[in-house]
This record gives C-alpha cells, structure tokens and sequence, in this order.
C-alpha cells in the first residue's frame, strides 16, 4: 500500500498546487515542495526500515490490483532497492530544482503541477512491475514534460520540444512492439494473459526473437538515455527548456532508462544481452568519449553541461551491459550520484544566467571574485562531473570500470580515457567562468541562501556517497550486507 | 600513542574545514593559528609516533589501524585503513614537519594577499591528502589521496586566477598527471580482475604466487602503475606540467612541487616494489626514464632564466635520480635521496622565495645579482641548500644522498655503466646549474632595491632546513667515510635490500672521488663563467641549442601540434555536432516521400479512378496466378 502511496501523493500534489496557483503562485511552489518532502520522507522511512524486510520476497514493498483483466493488465507496484535509491534521488534532485530555482514563473499553479506529473510518471516508471503500466508511465511523463518546455522555456523552444517528443515517442513505440510481442509468445507458450515482469521473464524464446525485442528496449533507452547518435535531441531541449525541467530531463528522466536497461531488459533477456553486450559497449564508450570531447568544444554552458550529462550516462550502459556486479552496482551508484550532481550545475548555470543575463562561457569569467561562494559550490560540482575521489561519482565510475575490465579489457581501458576529458571540459568551465579576469561589464551577486543550503545538501550527499558508498551499496544489495554481517566481517 | 595515528590526517582536514566554510569572515591571526596549528600539531603527533615507532617498533614493523569500510561487494571490498611502516613514517614526517615549515613561511609570504584564508585552507588540504597517499593501506584509499594531492595543485597553481595564464598553467598540471592517473586506474582494475582486492599487502604477497617472473600480466600491471607515477613524478615524457606549475605562490612550489607531492610517484613505486621485480623489463625503462629525465631536465635547467624554473627542472632531474635508484632496485637510496632532497629543495624554494618578495616579485635572476650583503640570512640559507643539491663532497645531505644512489647504480646487478654514466654526468651538469644560480642571483653588481628585511617567520624556517639540509647525511654514512647505514637499515623492514655485487672498498672510494670531482668541476666552470666572467657565453644565448633548451627541448611545442590542437580543432568545428546529420537525414527522406505521395491526392476523379482500377487488376493477377 505504501508504494501506491509514493506514487499517488505527487499526483495528488499536482492537483492541489494547481489549484493553489490560482490563489497564490507562491504557495502553488511551497506546496509541490512540501509534497516531494514529504514523499521522499516516506522513501527514506522505508530505506531504515529495509533491514527488517522480510527475507525471500524481492521487494521491500509491493501492491497490486487487476487493471484490465480482459487483457491481462494489472496496476501493480514493488519497490526494492533499486527502485528505492532511484526514487529518492527522483525526489531529492526534484525537490532541488523547486528549491534552488527562484520562484518567479507566472502561471506558478500550471507550471508546479506538470512538474510534479512528470515526477509521477518518473516514480511510476521505477515503481511499475507490469509492463504496460511501465510503459504507461514511461510515455505519460513526456507530455507534461513537452508542456513546461513549449510553455516556459525559452530559445527556439517550440522545435526543441518537438524534436524531444519525436525522438523519445519513436524509441518508446519500438519497446511496446516488444513488449506485445513478448506478452504474445508468452500467451501462446502458457496459455496465460499477463504482463507481470515476473512471470514474463520465464517466457521461452528462440534466440533471434529475445535479440528483436531486446533490441526493441535497448532502442528505447538508447534515446532517452540518450547514447549516440541518438543523442541529438537533448542539448537542444536542455538548452531551451526552464531550469526546473532541463533538470527534470537530465537528473530524473534520463535514469528511468537506465533502470530500464538494468531492470527490464537485461534480466528479461540475459542471452541475448551477453550476444549484444559487445556492441552495447562499443556505443556506451563511443558516448562517453564523443559526447565529452563535444562538451569541450560548446560555448553555452547549459549545452556544456548537456552533452556531460550524455558522457556521463555512457557509463551507465557500459555498467549494465558488463554483466557483473561490480559494474551493475557502479551504474546504480552512478545514476544515483549523476542525478545529484547535475542537478546542482544547472542551478549554478541558472543563477549565472539569471544574474548575468547569459550562460554564454565567452562573456563570462571571472566570477569567483565576485562570488566565492558560487564559485566554491561550482568547483565541487564540477569535480564531481570530473570524477574526483571522494564525491559519489566516482565511486560509480571506478565500480563500472572495474566491472568493464573484467567483462572486455580493451573497452575498460579505453573507456578510462574519458576520466581526461571530463576533466579538460570541467576545468574549461572553471577557467571562463570562475577564473580569469573580473570583466566589469558582468555583474553578479553570490548565491542566495536558499540556493546555497540546497547545494551544500547535494554536495554534502555527494560526499556522503564517496566516501561511505557502503551506504548505497547495502541498500542495493541487502542481501550481501546481510550475509557480511552474519559472517562477522572476516578480512 | 600509535591509535593516535588517525589524528595526523585528521587535523588536517579540520582545519581545512574550518578555514573552508568560516571564509573571509576569519580574521588573519585567527586563519594563521588554524591552518599552522592544524599542520604543527598533526607534526608533533607524527614526530611522536615516530620516536616511538624507533624505540619500541611494532610487531612486524608495520602497524594498521582500520578506519571503515568503503564498500563490500561480491568481487571487491575495500577498507579505508591506515598502515605504518618504515616506508609510510619517513614520508609521514617529512610531509608534516617539513610542511608546518612551510606553512610558517606562509604567514609572512603570503601577508598581503586577499585570499590569505583561502590559501591555508588549500595548504591544509593538501596536507591532509598527501599524508592520505602516503598511509592508506588500500590503492582505492590511495587513489583518494592521489588525486586529492591533485586537486590541491590545480587550485594552488591556479591561485591567482586573475590572471589566464596562471589557470592554464594550473589545468594542464590537472590534465597532464589525469593522463597518468588514468593509466594508474586501469592498472588498478587490472589489479582488481586479477586477485579480487586492492589492498596492497595483499596484492603484493598474492603477485609473485599467481604471476611468473617476466609474465606479460605482470608487465602490464607495473607498466601501468608506471603510468601513474610518471605523471605524478614529472617524468619523461609527462614533465611538462611542471615548470609551468610555478607559477603558483612560492611556499605552494616548496611544498607540493618540490619536498613531497611530486615524489610520490616514487612512493607509489617504492610501495609496489614487488610488482617491478616480478616485471624486470619494466623495471629496467624506469631506469631508463630516471636516467633520461635527469640529464633532459638538468640540461634545461641550465638555461633558464627565471629562478624558480631553475628549481622546477632541477626537481625533475633530482626525481629522475630516484626513478633511476628505483630501477636498479636501490630502493632505500631513492628513498634517502627523497628525504634529503625534500630538504634542501623545499630550503632552496623557500629562500628564492624571500627574493621574490624583497624585490616585488621579480623572478628573473638576471635582474637581481649583488644579494648577498643584503639579505645575508637568505644568501647563507640559499647556499647550504645549493650546496646540499650540488652534491659538494662531504659537506650538505645530498651528497650523501646521491652518492648513494651512483655508488649502487654502479654495482647493483640490475644497473650498469650506462646507468651510472648519465648519473655522473648530471652530477656534473646538477653543480653547473646550481652555481650558476647562486652567483648570478647573489654575486654581482646590484639591479634592484631590495625593499624590506626577511621577516622572521621566514628566516627561521630557512635556518632550520638549512641545519637539516647540512646534516641529515650522517643518517647514511657511507664505507669509506665509517659506515653508519642507519637509515638503509631502517628501512629495510619495509623495502627490499638493493641487489649489489661485491666490490671492493677501494673501488667505491674511486667512485666517489670520481663524482666528488666532477661536481668540484661544475663548481669551477660556474665560477668562470658567471662569477669571474673569465669565459664569455653571451653568444649562446641566440643560438638554436639555447633555444632548444630553453623551450624544454620542444615537447611542449610537440604536443601542442600533435594533442592540444586537433582536440581543441575538431571540438570546435564540430561543435554543431555533425551526427546530427543523421536526424535530418531522415526528416528530409521522409518529407521528400510526403511530397511524392501528396501527387497522388492530386483532385482529378479520372486519376483516382484509373489508380482504383489498376489496383484491382494488379490485386487480381496476384490472386489468380501468384
């Protein structure tokens, strides 16, 4: 019952702050925050009390109901580790956004509650064990998420949007084809109508038909994710869209394809993954490599961050597709951490642009002078983007990497090479941003307090899961901890 | 006394911490007892733990002192934890005590600057994440250190940010030594495939069971280990970084870029030392690059112009002495040549600094000249320091040090006459450009009006490293001059002994009068050249070597053209990113095919009427004979 309630208060929360909005845009605001609080209050309750979970079932939580019983559909949830660390960050890199961004859109009502739908369709989409209702949420949070970029972004935004919807409606059709057709072989081998995960990841398939509708959910994710070259849509919807959803689009959207890839379809088809794992990790170190060297050669910083963003994702394939546990567990941490950390470098490119009037890295420089504090909260997350020991990304990186290794060597080794461009473009940042010399013309104030605690809150999360990632680890793999404990941690 | 062993990080960190989030709103004495009292009491715990650890050693020689665990996983746990030995308390001292040296020096160099608290609190993160590198019993821990170290010198370089070149400066040291962190971290993946742990006695006592010696997986992990310390260390061919790192402030050049962030590649190898045995081809090229690197560098080194380049490619070459020590399996003189060269370098950097200062920060040699009447204290202290690098026999540390290193060189089975060939001739080139520093900067006619007398938290360190910089050599006492090896003994609980043929004590003593003499010899030439003017060399100085050495022998030249440009080239022609193509491509097949297919909807019955009933008979022909 609690997961329908993790899933309903934001939806619910929609609908009150929308009708807050006609009152007050302010309270609109305070009341989406308070509900995504409040959500990830109920999340993190169920994180401390997961030790007492009961040994055997997978989830920590689940509900389920008949939905359409005529075809099989069920509105069913379950809530384990993963889906659990997911929706945490979900809320936690959400709540950021509503916090660190000022609140001063008009229509705040509208605006406070597409975010939070498409915070239910991200939920949804970590919550859901049935297909179709994965799939539902999958596509359902778009449209909320095409609505806050026509409506509030800015640039040529129109086309950004549409580009976006095209691109991720097409990935999202070919996984539904896969998804009937999965349903369909599994109706004809059993004679049973479900779309229950659980039991579909039974279904008895020839070799080339679990390759077609693998590949079905790997094209999906591959767009959203995005991997190259299917990447082209977003540094151009992460630039036009308004903060809260650029946001929205990197930190939360994006992971639903990586849990994606990691719950749905690698274990679904663990043959046909380990025949395409090769390929997989070819595009995954190709992302991470020319995603990262473009962000170099950008002179917008929230196209900069954008094309990181995509780098840093890249990894999150190579950890999924390497098929062991170390990387698995690297692409988790990496989602987790990535979804923080991004979310804290839009804010410091929102408070520039907004203060300075451009995010133009030409026009900038200079600004540490100024700003010591944004310049300090910049600096971290930047070396988080690079991959510094001691903040969460890392962890993630080392995790996948070594896992790679292990699974093909030479990709592991040239997938290390992106720790340097990661670096060149971080420090680029720094250097037309941060340092250099004060242009007079560029006038900015430090950041305000309530920005400041919501970063220092990421960063000190950041810090938390670098330096004690034992603490996301245990969470993922309850199980090991457990069996740890009990052996009395022989070294 | 040894549980207290947490606290020599941890200080530290606090008072980085402190400094960090308390910001300008400190006052100055307040941000100078922080980050000094943080470094000068993580110091005298160090210092005690030592003492200690000489009197009442513990079992084994090595104690841990397990902090917490990383993570657990199913193929890889790692522990943070901290080991001390012989190997991590020589460089657990040398970092603390020589870097609360340092940070006094700092209060009077860096009086004046606006970013007085941001500086110590950098300074005490450093310090923090060396002592982290040094003690960490775990590479994963290790590597936090390693690129903590890192970060400190990206900021440091970087300090004075106003000006572009200094932050350029600062990312390439961050970028240069990621190229070889890069290559640590693939050898630590390898390491992680191969025994399932990080933890370095593990590895080490795991390795030589599982890999024969010379196996090619053996190879790679210590040629990718070398990757990392190489970077770290500014070894060819990643020594560019360096001399441009100098243009951090000068206490930041003492401490990182001299006494201890940049030996840690030698710490690195020293640490892994069975990898390289097991791997003798690899250990060989680190011979080779030391070898190589201390002659480049030294050559480089002699040209220069700017004081604190001198420094900076001396510390390239003096490294490369510990990498050639490394090679040959003279682990404890490498080490002894790092602790002496911590010294007298971090001296050297310190009094160069108290010019810079005197004379507003002018780094030119050749405009100051004439120094020595008016900065005695700085003269003295500059020249123990000089003399100690120099390597003028019997006198100063770093003869002992280097005499060392040569004398095994030359009669280690791993070593040779090669070997011992380039070291003896950068003796000779090491004395050439160390006189020519000193009597250009203190000989001479006056250029420049020296403005305030050297302040006393700046002469005191100065004294104190130049006692230690004349006298840390009895810590080694060679054969020939009565045999006191305490430190090689020391250190052997934690190194391997240096794999030495017999030889006899008439031979060592040749070779040292041999070494003695060609430094006595680079002393005479500098002196006739920059002293008593007796041979005139101002026409060099257009020459094409002269440039050529100058410019550090063109690598940077070389990876300009052959990395930086075609990186920095493609990502900005391609910054419209080019597979977007790929997009439109298929917008335009598909709008080209809506155009055809919009012919058809064209209006006109008679043609729908036709394609109606070409369509049938076409259905039927189908139907009937298909």
């Amino acid at each position: 019952m609690i997961t329908l309630w993790i899933l309903l208060l934001p939806a619910a929360g929609a609908l009150i702050a929308w009708a807050a909005g006609r009152v007050s845009p302010r309270a609109a605001r305070a009341i989406a925050s308070a509900i995504l609080a409040l959500d990830g209050a109920l999340l993190l309750a169920l994180w401390a009390q997961q030790k007492g979970a009961a040994p055997g079932s997978m989830w920590l939580a689940e509900w389920s109901v008949d939905w359409i019983p005529q075809l099989g559909i069920r509105f069913s949830l379950g809530l384990d580790g993963l889906s659990l660390l997911l929706s945490v960050m979900a809320c936690a890199a959400g709540l950021a956004a509503l916090i660190g961004c000022p609140s001063s859109r008009e229509d705040e009502g509208a605006h406070s509650a597409l975010f939070l739908a498409t915070i239910t369709g991200v939920l949804g989409v970590f919550l859901a064990t049935d297909l179709i209702l994965f799939f539902g949420f999958y596509e359902v949070m778009l449209l909320p998420a095409y609505a806050l970029i026509v409506r509030w972004g800015s640039g040529d935004r129109q086309r950004a949007a549409m580009r976006f919807f095209v691109f991720t409606q097409t990935g999202g059709l070919l996984m539904l084809i896969s998804i009937v057709g999965l349903h369909v072989t599994h109706l004809n081998a059993t004679g049973l109508r479900t779309f229950e995960y659980a039991a579909l990841m039974d279904t008895p398939l020839s070799n080339s038909l679990a390759m077609l509708f693998l590949l079905g959910f790997v094209l999906a994710f591959a767009v959203k994710l995005p991997l190259v070259p299917f990447h082209t849509w977003q540094p151009q919807a992460y630039a036009s869209a308004p903060t809260e959803t650029t946001i929205l689009l990197s930190a939360l959207m994006a992971k639903t394809a990586g849990y994606g890839l990691l719950r749905f379809a690698i274990p679904m088809f663990p043959g046909a993954a380990d025949r395409l794992a090769p390929w997989a990790l070819a595009f995954g170190v190709i992302t991470i490599l020319y995603a990262s060297w473009l962000a170099y050669g950008q002179s917008d910083l929230k196209r900069v961050i954008a094309y990181s963003s995509a780098g840093h994702l890249g990894y999150v394939v190579l950890g999924a597709f390497a098929m062991n546990d170390l990387a698995c567990s690297g692409a988790i941490v990496q989602m987790f951490c990535h979804g923080l950390s991004v979310a804290g470098l839009f804010l410091i490119a929102d408070h520039i642009e907004r203060r300075t009037g451009t995010r133009d890295l030409d026009a900038l420089g200079g600004l540490w002078k100024a700003a010591p504090r944004l310049g300090a909260i910049g600096l971290l997350f930047l070396l988080a983007t690079l991959g510094l020991p001691g903040l969460g990304n890392f962890i993630g990186e080392f995790l996948i990497l070594a896992g790679v290794f292990q699974a093909n060597p030479v990709i592991g080794a040239i997938a290390a090479a992106g720790a340097v461009f990661s670096a060149a473009y971080s420090l680029r940042i720094m250097q037309r941003v941060f340092f250099g010399p004060r242009d007079s013309a560029v006038n900015i104030s430090d950041l305000p307090v309530r920005t400041l605690v919501v970063c220092a809150a990421l960063i000190a999360t950041l810090l938390w899961a670098g330096l004690h990632p034992r603490a996301l680890l245990d969470a993922v793999h309850p199980r090991a901890a457990a069996q740890a404990l009990a052996s009395g941690d022989p070294r | 006394m040894y549980a207290l062993l947490w606290m020599v990080p941890a200080l530290p960190v606090a008072g980085f911490l402190m400094l960090a989030l308390a910001g300008t709103r400190l006052p100055r004495a307040a941000a100078s007892l922080v980050g000094v009292g943080s470094v000068a009491s993580s110091a005298a715990i160090a210092v005690a733990i030592a003492a200690r650890f000489l009197t009442s050693p513990p079992e084994n020689h090595a104690f841990v002192q397990p902090l917490w665990t990383f993570f657990d996983l199913p193929g890889l746990r790692v522990e943070a934890a901290f080991r001390l030995d012989a190997l991590s308390l020589v460089m657990m001292v040398v970092v603390t005590v020589v870097g609360a040296l340092i940070h006094v020096y700092s209060t009077a160099y860096m009086r004046d600057d606006a970013g007085y608290t941001r500086f110590f609190a950098y300074m005490n993160l450093f310090v923090a994440a060396m002592l982290t590198l040094v003690l960490a019993d775990d590479l994963f821990f290790l590597f936090l250190g390693w690129e903590g170290v890192g970060l400190c010198s990206y900021l440091l370089i970087g300090f004075w940010y106003d000006d572009p070149k200094n932050g350029r400066a600062a990312a390439k040291a961050f970028l240069v030594t990621r190229v070889g962190d890069a290559f640590m971290a693939i050898g630590m993946f390898l390491l992680v495939a191969e025994f399932g742990t990080l933890h370095i006695a593990t590895v080490l006592g795991r390795a030589p069971e599982v890999w024969t010696q010379g196996s090619g997986v053996a190879m790679l992990a210590a040629l990718l280990i070398l990757g990392g310390a190489l970077g770290k260390s500014g070894q060819l061919p990643l020594q560019v970084w360096l001399p441009d790192a100098m243009a951090g402030p000068t206490p930041v050049s003492a401490l990182i870029h001299a006494a201890t962030m940049v030996t840690a590649g030698v710490y690195l190898i020293a640490r892994m030392n069975v990898l390289f045995t097991l791997a003798p081809a690899v250990q060989t090229a680190v011979a080779v690059i030391g070898a190589a690197t201390l002659l480049v560098a030294g050559s480089c080194a002699l040209v220069q112009r700017d004081i604190k380049r001198v420094l900076a490619y001396s510390t390239i070459s003096q490294i490369g002495y510990m990498f050639l020590a490394l090679g040959v399996g003279a682990w404890s003189a490498a080490l002894f040549h790092f602790f002496t060269h911590a010294l007298f370098k971090a001296l050297l950097f310190m009094a160069a600094g108290a010019i810079i200062v005197a004379l507003h920060h002018e780094q030119d040699m050749f405009k100051m000249g004439g120094l020595r009447k008016r900065m005695p204290v700085v003269f003295w202290t500059f020249l123990a320091g000089a003399i100690s690098l120099s390597a003028l026999p019997l006198i100063g540390a770093g003869f002992y040090s280097k005499d060392m290193i040569l004398f095994e060189v030359g009669t280690s089975t791993l070593g040779g006459a090669g070997f011992w060939a380039a070291g003896f001739a950068g003796a000779f080139i090491t004395s050439l450009y160390t006189f020519r520093m000193v009597f250009i900067t203190f000989f001479g006619s006056a250029k420049h009006e020296v403005v305030h007398p050297t302040p006393i938290a700046m002469t005191v360190p100065l004294i104190v490293l130049a006692v230690a910089a004349t006298f840390a050599g009895l810590l080694e006492v060679p054969r020939t001059l009565g045999h006191l090896p305490y430190f090689s003994h020391f250190m052997e609980h934690a190194l391997p002994v240096a794999p030495l043929r017999e030889s006899s004590f008439r031979a060592e003593l040749l070779l040292q009068i041999a070494s003695g003499g060609v430094v006595l010899l680079g002393l005479f030439v500098a002196g006739a050249v920059w002293f008593r003017r007796a041979v005139r060399i101002e026409g060099l100085a257009s020459s094409l070597v002269y440039r050529f050495l100058s410019a550090g022998w063109g690598f940077d030249w070389m990876y300009d053209r052959v990395i930086v440009r075609p990186f920095a080239g493609f990502a900005r022609i391609n910054a419209g990113d080019g597979l977007d193509a790929l997009s439109r491509w298929v917008v335009s097949v598909c709008g080209f095919a809506a155009r055809i297919l919009r012919r058809t909807q064209s209006g006109r019955l008679r043609w729908y009427a036709a394609a109606a009933g070409a369509g049938t008979v076409i259905a039927i022909y189908l139907v009937v004979y298909a």
